[in-house]
């Protein structure tokens, strides 16, 4: 009988399965390190190669700037800081810095950013911006206005971080790319007439940066509040010549009883605002813009989510007369949001409240039930920048609050881009929450309206799936 | 007697993956099947069924050939806030049992099995996998004495795969699977299950 011997070569070509997911590579050769929350000890072991260390100090290598492309494409530069500069063992100590691979403080105190090889779908926030802040490495441009280090002018600005949930969000992807935001400020003049008009745009792309920017000027303090040249490229400030559609209005202008010498608290003197804002023709004004009703050189702002500032006299937003108008009008409010502010980013964990100075929901429906929260301050501290060379004074309002959440919204309309203006609107009203406030579990809705926005939440389906 | 047992080995290399679901092993099943039967220079005229599967509510999804695919999830946590979950078990809930099958034919000469399948696929709401058919050919040549040359052809022709979208109360879309926006999604499936291969023996008296 014959039997089976020697198998001697099987080949195949069969079909196998595809993709599979992606394999992340250790940062820096998978070296490991020790958290710790009181005093973690670093050796040299866990510094990246080419760092060199002695008894008290660690010097890095020369590192060049890094830009980190996201996964839609956008990028972002952050710097290696000052170079080489050596940092003292007990400044990581000192500030439970659990990842020295990612980042450190130098001893002049300015972060200084190190990173790993970079995240295929963004950097690792989670470390490299888990300082409050990042320094970028060169100046950056709003409405051709230089914004750069208060200290150094040749270098770029230091910025607060975003929240997690954007940091989260940007690293799926999200970034408000391809959206368009326009922001109605105040650009003109020198000092605190531009910087209004710098932070909210500032913000905007801080939330979503990679949305498109846009400008138009209405002019610091102006009596009529009307719009003061052509709509803007955000960046270097020149005219645009072809209609844009504008997927995101931010608009922080409004009437201020506070800057009028009226009391909002006073029937009579809330009559006289809307007095005032009528006759320059103001409302109407800005009412035709929104709506469409007035056509706008090269400006298409028909299918836009408009966010209004709520204002910042502590009243009732039905009070603001421009909250009024816009709330009022059927052209405008099935897509407007009114933002008030609170006095940081809340989360479930650390909550937050309303500002003192914010105006609140009220008890109008029209306008309550559109009115949002968020935090209402500036992305950066007095001393950390500059414009055009004048330093810029940090400051809070709900001008500030308002550009937060025209970034959410933009980052909403970049990935479902069929819907309509007025649905994302919807979403972002539907989607706030109030268990981010000190308020919860008691919240009342004539001062918080419909609650916090969350762009985490605003990202996940809504309501029933079918 | 000799030829007899050969027979019965044979059959018993045939029917040894019945039930087995009709993965890759399948060609060196078959394969086995023609080298016994051309060694034994017996034509054993059998037909038989070498792989048989019939499956109702699944926890997975696989291709006719077994490879996977994704799973059957029931709570799904959006991939955006955690804290949002769905029950979306009811999309994946299939309608029909699913048969699978290969059959095995030793009836052209030693050495020689043809196979013909059949997947009837799966239907439920999000996911759906069509009707494929398997067919496939196994032949040993004898090259001189006591050494023996295999070949074998198979595949699975049809059985596309497709994903509808999970939508939510603002006709957003959604992957149901993690509920990542659909526009993200970039399907990845296994490559319709082929093979070709060869396989040298050699015998000893």
């Amino acid at each position: 009988m014959k039997f089976l011997a020697i198998l001697l070569a099987v080949t195949s070509l069969a079909g196998c399965a595809g993709g599979g997911g992606s394999s992340h590579i250790p940062v820096n050769g998978g070296l490991s390190y020790t958290t710790s929350t009181s005093t973690p000890t670093y050796t040299a072991s866990v510094y990246p190669s080419g760092w060199t260390t002695d008894a008290t100090t660690v010097k890095a290598p020369s590192v060049s700037a890094k830009i980190t492309t996201y996964k839609d494409g956008s990028s972002v530069t952050v710097e290696d800081g000052l170079s080489g500069t050596p940092f003292l063992q007990t400044t990581l100590s000192g500030l439970s810095i659990a990842d020295p691979n990612s980042y450190v403080m130098s001893s002049t105190t300015s972060y200084d950013l190190r990173w790993g090889l970079p995240d295929p779908n963004g950097p690792g926030f989670a470390t490299i911006f888990s300082p409050a802040k990042i320094t970028l490495d060169s100046p950056v441009f709003y409405m051709g206005k230089t914004v750069t280090s208060y200290t150094n002018l040749a270098d770029g600005p230091t910025f607060y971080t975003p929240t997690q949930v954007v940091k989260a969000a940007w690293s799926s992807g999200w970034t408000g790319k391809g959206v368009n935001i326009l922001s109605v400020d105040s650009y003109a003049g020198t000092g605190m007439d531009f910087h209004h008009g710098v932070t909210t745009m500032m913000i905007t792309s801080l939330v979503a940066i990679g949305a498109n920017r846009y400008g138009l000027d209405f002019g610091w303090n102006s009596t009529t509040l009307t719009p003061t040249g052509n709509v803007k490229d955000g960046v270097s400030g020149a005219d645009i010549l072809s209609t844009t559609h504008m997927g995101v209005v931010n608009a922080s202008i409004g009437f201020s009883y506070s800057g009028s010498g009226l009391n909002p608290s006073l029937s009579s003197d809330v009559a006289t605002a809307f007095d005032v804002v009528a006759a320059n023709g103001a409302g109407t004004t800005w009412k035709n813009v929104f709506s469409g009703r007035t056509a706008v050189s090269y400006l298409s702002v028909s299918d836009a989510v408009i966010v209004k500032s709520a204002g910042n006299d502590a009243t009732s937003s039905a009070n603001e007369p421009l909250v009024h108008a816009f709330a009022t009008d059927t052209g405008i409010s099935s897509r407007l949001l009114i933002v008030g502010a609170t006095t940081s980013d809340g989360t479930t964990l650390s909550k937050t409240s309303l500002a003192s100075y914010s105006n609140v929901a009220g008890n109008v429906s029209n306008i309550s039930d559109r009115f949002l929260v968020a935090n209402g301050r500036s992305p950066y501290d007095t001393g950390d920048l500059a414009i055009d060379g004048y330093g810029a004074a940090a400051g809070s309002g709900t001008s500030y609050a308002a550009p937060r959440v025209a970034g959410y919204a933009a980052l909403l309309r970049q990935k479902f881009p069929n819907l309509n203006a007025s649905k994302s609107a919807s979403i972002l009203l539907d989607t706030a929450r109030y268990d981010t406030l000190s308020c919860y579990p008691n919240c009342n809705p004539s001062i918080y309206g419909r609650g916090g926005a969350s762009i985490s939440r605003a990202l996940a389906p809504v309501g029933s799936l079918r | 007697m000799k030829g007899i047992l050969n027979r019965v080995a044979i059959a018993l290399i045939a029917l040894a993956p019945i039930l087995a679901w009709a993965d890759s092993n399948y060609r060196h099943h078959v394969m086995n099947v023609s080298m016994a039967s051309a060694v034994s220079d017996l034509e054993p005229k059998l037909v038989w069924p070498a792989s048989l599967s019939m499956t109702s509510d699944v926890t997975s999804f696989d291709t006719a050939g077994g490879d996977y695919i994704l799973p059957s999830p029931k709570n799904v946590a959006s991939a955006y806030d955690s804290e949002i979950r769905h029950d979306v078990s009811s999309f994946y809930r299939t309608k029909k049992d699913r048969i699978n099958m290969i059959l095995g034919f030793t009836l052209w000469g030693p050495g020689t099995v043809i196979s013909v399948g059949y997947d009837s696929g799966v239907k439920a709401e999000k996911l759906s996998i069509k009707r494929a058919l398997f067919l496939g050919v196994n032949h040993t040549v004898r090259l001189r004495k006591n050494t023996y040359l295999g070949f074998g052809l198979g595949k699975w022709i049809g059985g596309r795969i497709s994903e509808t979208p999970c939508v939510d109360t603002y006709d957003r879309e959604y992957w149901c699977q993690n509920l990542t926006a659909w526009s993200e999604y970039v399907p990845s499936y296994p490559k319709v299950y082929q093979y070709a291969g060869f396989r040298f023996l050699k015998t000893f008296d």
